[in-house]
């Protein structure tokens, strides 16, 4: 595929006859087998994911923290070597998402910026430019390329010995061993709504690390059951529910303090709690088993035309459509039933909050 | 691969089947339809009664990844549906052939049906 970036692991996934595909830029798996088998592999046991195409980009220098915490919207000062911010964001100055991430002090003037693939460029260039106007002694380096990131996730993963069931959540170590390959960062995170670890490596252990958890018989996943695993966590996806466009309280995405002094998008934040909100986040689902909710789909109250879905699709858990998507805020009501417009019909929805699954 | 395109039917290039039985045809999806859709979970039949024409939009079947059309590769009236499929579309995909028939159309313009493709001419064209 043409300008495409692969993944490290390709190879790895053809072996084991993924269908590959693009995703923001990146060519990687779609599914290895089935992803209604995978995304409930993780939900009743464990599985494999090859997130290489997350962005990595390391601050360090004198003034990195100062710069981070004017850049991001969670306190950074609060942090420890060791300790994540996850998730947190940066906003533009009129309150839009530049990008949501999550934020890894490694050392004293070292950080780790975990991002969306999307967006890896424009968080270079965003935090560059920020500090060079600022005046701040940093540098910003993307390792994306020269590493690897594998995510471990499911109900059951404490029942992988040779995973640090130890390391609590928003902690990570560095360094490691895991089954003879060393390991730059292991984190105790996720985006699927279950427990987890998500890996760090270069290249070529990333490789061998991925071998050994498929000897270990963890079932691989691909791109498809991370996004229906995400939608039934209720977690939001750049570029559908959040982009430069919209911010965190329509999205009502609470990665935001207000209790902090300043940070780029603060002021914007600030004058849209004053004056109210034109549409808001809202998490739909099916009343029926039926046709799908997709991305783009219109949303009505009755006759009236209320908002438009921003992600859908089939909920495996659920057994029917699930969906995200902005409405206006009169007719949201936790409980309360909308419709969506599918080919022409509209279908009863749920406005209910997440998760999705079984906890 | 012959048992992927069966030789008793004939098919369209938009990847339907047609078993004809004199003046009614059962129709389904081939095989390298529902490998490329994968994942199938819903479909929305025809109603009984409904008259399509040759190329007209017969059902909808969605998987994971998106909503296809399956057209209709015959010209005539809808007599049967296969209702098992809507509490399980899964058929679909494990079984396209025999289970997995969407739709009985009593033809009315058997002179259309020429120009469906053979097995031999379908695995050509998708392969």
């Amino acid at each position: 595929m043409d300008n495409l970036i692969s993944t490290p692991l390709k190879e790895l996934h053809i072996e084991k006859g993924a269908q590959l595909g693009e995703f923001a830029g990146w060519e990687v798996a779609l599914f290895f087998t089935n992803s209604i088998e995978e995304s409930l592999a993780v939900r009743n046991e464990y599985g494999l994911f090859d997130v290489s195409h997350m962005g990595r980009i390391i601050v360090k220098g004198k003034d990195a923290q100062n710069i981070l915490d004017y850049l991001t919207t969670k306190n950074v000062f609060k942090l420890k070597p060791g300790k994540i911010i996850i998730p947190t964001a940066m906003l533009n100055e009129k309150g839009g998402f530049v990008d949501d991430l999550s934020l890894f002090m490694l050392e004293e003037e070292t950080f780790l910026i975990i991002c969306n693939a999307i967006n890896r460029v424009k968080m270079l260039n965003w935090i560059k430019s920020n500090a060079s106007k600022k005046n701040a002694k940093v540098e910003a380096e993307d390792i994306t390329l020269k590493t690897a990131m594998i995510a471990i996730q499911g109900r059951k993963i404490e029942n992988l010995d040779f995973l640090p069931s130890k390391l609590e959540r928003e902690n990570f170590i560095r360094d490691e061993e895991i089954l003879g390959v060393h390991t730059l960062l292991i984190s105790r995170s996720g985006w699927t709504g279950e427990n987890g670890f998500e890996i760090v490596t270069n290249v070529e252990e990333g490789k061998k690390l991925w071998r050994r958890f498929l000897e270990k018989g963890i079932k691989p996943c691909g791109i498809v059951s991370r996004d229906i695993l995400r939608l039934e966590a209720g977690f939001l996806l750049y570029g559908n529910e959040i982009s430069e466009e919209i911010d965190p309280v329509s999205a009502r995405y609470w990665i935001f303090s207000l209790s902090k002094e300043e940070y780029i998008g603060k002021n914007a934040i600030q004058r849209i709690i004053e004056n109210g909100v034109q549409m808001l986040r809202a998490c739909l689902v099916m009343k029926d088993k039926g046709p799908l909710p997709r991305k783009g789909a219109q949303i009505y109250a009755g006759k009236t035309l209320i908002g438009t879905v921003t992600s859908g699709g089939y909920s495996p858990s659920l057994d029917r459509g699930l969906a995200m998507g902005y409405i206006n805020p009169s007719f949201f009501y936790l409980g309360g039933t909308v419709q969506i417009k599918i080919r022409e019909n509209l279908y009863d929805a749920r406005i209910q909050e997440p998760p999705f699954f079984k906890k | 691969m012959e048992n992927l395109y069966p030789k008793d039917r004939k098919y369209t290039k938009e990847h339907e089947w047609a078993l004809l039985e004199k003046d009614v045809a059962i129709v389904g999806i081939t095989w390298y339809a529902q490998s490329k859709m994968k994942d199938i979970v819903y479909i929305e039949l025809p109603k009984l009664g409904k008259k399509v024409k040759k190329g007209e939009v017969l059902a909808v079947i969605e998987s994971v990844k998106t909503a296809s059309d399956v057209y209709s590769p015959v010209s005539g009236e809808v007599i049967e549906v296969n209702k098992d499929l809507e509490r399980n579309p899964e058929i679909l995909n494990k079984d396209p052939y025999n289970k997995g028939w969407i739709a009985k159309i009593k033809i009315t313009d058997l002179e259309e049906t020429k120009q469906l493709l053979s097995a031999e001419e379908y695995q050509k064209f998708v392969s």
